[in-house]
């Protein structure tokens, strides 16, 4: 089964996903805990950011594999404002150094054990 | 990991801000942070991130002109450059600093970082550096005052001492030996000018040297008083000249009781001398250390002083004038005890809380400082204070109590 970036009542498929589910997806996932240190890291991410699994797991997304994102308009919705969140917003990454613009979907759920962030290439 | 990958996370993990871009600006290369800290800016100025030239021009065009106008094509365009973010949303001010590197004619490299922190802190040390300097002018200022002053009432009270001390009114002894010769001719000073000239001149005589010693007594009385006043406002030239000078400025320093005594009473010494005061000691010269405000106790014990003194002049017999100074320590309770007892006109018995109450000063030349702000002085020390006396004519005993902590004296003695 896939789903789509935008697809509506999400967070219960991504916990449900097994790891090769989550690879198959089109779109970058990011799962982490409540304090951004990843849990998983799918193929399209992997691709993306040119890293594998393996380099990023257990390591903090925003200040160690993205610091991009280390400021008010996304990392601070996932560690500072612990508010149940689902919001797109679109971004520039660098994970590349080269500008990358992206839509970025924050997923916040603060009673539950994973967050998520999800990214596409924007149009 | 690859050594692109490497690469990567190290120039990710970059502190600041790294941005390369074309001759026009067009953001070619970006890092982690230069994009955390770029794409809030961004959005405050409603612009994509495409071109950093024109995110600087929309906040500050002198900047912008400073860049493009960099006509070489290698070269430092700009070191530690501030920009100021007016963030309206928040009405808040972010601080960006840039140093530019033109790398070659079509690429411009971005070095930056927030700065706000630090200017922040610039800002409040600026503030407490310029109060302080201010402050510091006006202590300079009141120094220069109270110098300029001192010169003038030393002048002035030299001036009037010479008139107090050298009173010598000669004209009417003068007269009075004028007189004494018209006396002894005066049968041939009746043949000249007429009979009973003689008596009328020395009539006019009499009554110009009374007239002479009338004056003579009121200019007397005026420079004694001048004296006086001039001799109380040398006091307080030496107490605000302690401010200044910065020896307390309010602080609590160690101080020892014994010492403060012996100023205070080396500023008021005169005082007591013109009313012949006899002044009795009994003050250890070992008396312990604690923490005080060494101005305030001053102004207190003179004050203290002033009231023992003054009350002298209210007596009309002939006794011998006494104030007994005694200071003592209490090793059990820690306190350090003083008694000022005098043999003056008293108070009726009972009365002694009186004298403290907010309003009632010392007499006319006080220093307006009253018994009321020597308690509460007392009582920030953790003090007491206290007057009694057995009656009218009976004279006073002041009692002040000043406590110590022994734990705190080799402290205060090595800081001393």
């Amino acid at each position: 089964m896939t789903i789509s970036f935008s697809e509506k009542n999400i967070y219960p498929l991504l916990d449900k996903a097994s790891k090769e589910e989550l690879d198959n997806y089109d779109f970058g996932i990011v799962k982490m805990d409540g304090h951004g240190i990843i849990k998983a890291y799918n193929k399209f991410e992997c691709e993306l950011a040119m890293n594998t699994e393996e380099e990023v797991l257990g390591k903090n997304f925003f200040t160690q594999i993205a610091p991009c994102t280390n400021n008010f308009l996304i990392a601070d919705k996932y560690l500072k404002v612990k508010v149940s969140r689902d919001e797109v917003i679109d971004y520039v990454f660098t994970y590349r150094i080269s500008p990358t613009r992206v839509k970025l979907r924050l997923l916040v759920e603060p009673s539950k054990e994973h967050q998520y962030l999800l990214v596409k290439y924007a149009a | 990991m690859s050594e692109l990958s490497n690469l990567l996370m190290f120039i990710n993990q970059c502190p600041f801000g790294l941005v390369k871009t074309d001759e026009k600006g067009k953001i070619l290369l970006l890092n982690g942070v230069g994009s955390q800290l770029l794409i809030p800016v961004s959005l405050e100025a409603q612009l994509t991130l495409d071109n950093l030239l024109t995110l600087i021009h929309h906040y500050e065009p002198a900047f912008y002109q400073e860049i493009t106008d960099f006509s070489h094509d290698y070269g430092y365009i700009c070191s530690n450059r501030r920009l100021k973010i007016a963030h309206s949303s928040t009405s808040t001010e972010q601080y960006l600093s840039f140093t530019i590197i033109k790398l070659s004619a079509h690429e411009i490299q971005f070095a930056f970082k927030d700065v706000t922190d630090i200017i922040e802190k610039e800002r409040r040390i600026n503030e407490i550096t310029e109060a302080s300097a201010v402050q510091q002018g006006k202590l300079e200022m009141a120094s220069g005052i109270l110098h300029d002053i001192g010169n003038a009432v030393t002048s002035f009270g030299t001036d009037i001492a010479k008139l107090t001390g050298n009173q010598e009114w000669r004209e009417g002894k003068e007269l009075l030996k004028l007189k004494n010769l018209f006396a002894n001719k005066s049968q041939e000073m009746d043949e000249i000018l007429g009979k009973g000239k003689a008596h009328a001149l020395l009539s006019f005589i009499d009554a110009l040297v009374d007239s002479l010693k009338s004056k003579e007594q009121g200019i007397r009385s005026i420079s004694t008083r001048l004296y006086e006043t001039t001799s109380h406002i040398q006091d307080i030239l030496n107490i605000q000249r302690h401010y200044v000078k910065g020896k307390t400025r309010g602080e609590r320093a160690p101080v020892k009781l014994h010492q403060i005594i012996a100023d205070a009473l080396a500023i008021h010494e005169r005082n007591l001398e013109k009313r012949d005061i006899n002044i009795f000691k009994d003050i250890p010269l070992d008396s312990p250390s604690f923490k005080g405000d060494r101005t305030k106790l001053i102004q207190v014990l003179i004050n203290l002083f002033k009231n023992a003194a003054e009350a002298f002049d209210e007596v009309e017999d002939d006794r011998q004038k006494q104030i007994h100074i005694q200071l003592s320590v209490n090793n059990e309770a820690h306190v350090i005890r003083l008694i000022i007892k005098d043999n003056a006109i008293g108070f009726p018995s009972g009365e002694g809380e009186l004298f403290f109450e907010k309003g009632k000063t010392s007499k006319d030349l006080g220093t307006g400082f009253g018994l009321h702000n020597c308690r509460k002085i007392i009582e920030t020390h953790h003090g007491k204070i206290c007057m009694e006396s057995e009656g009218i004519g009976k004279g006073a005993s002041i009692l002040v109590e000043l406590p110590y902590k022994p734990e705190e004296i080799h402290i205060l003695e090595k800081a001393q």
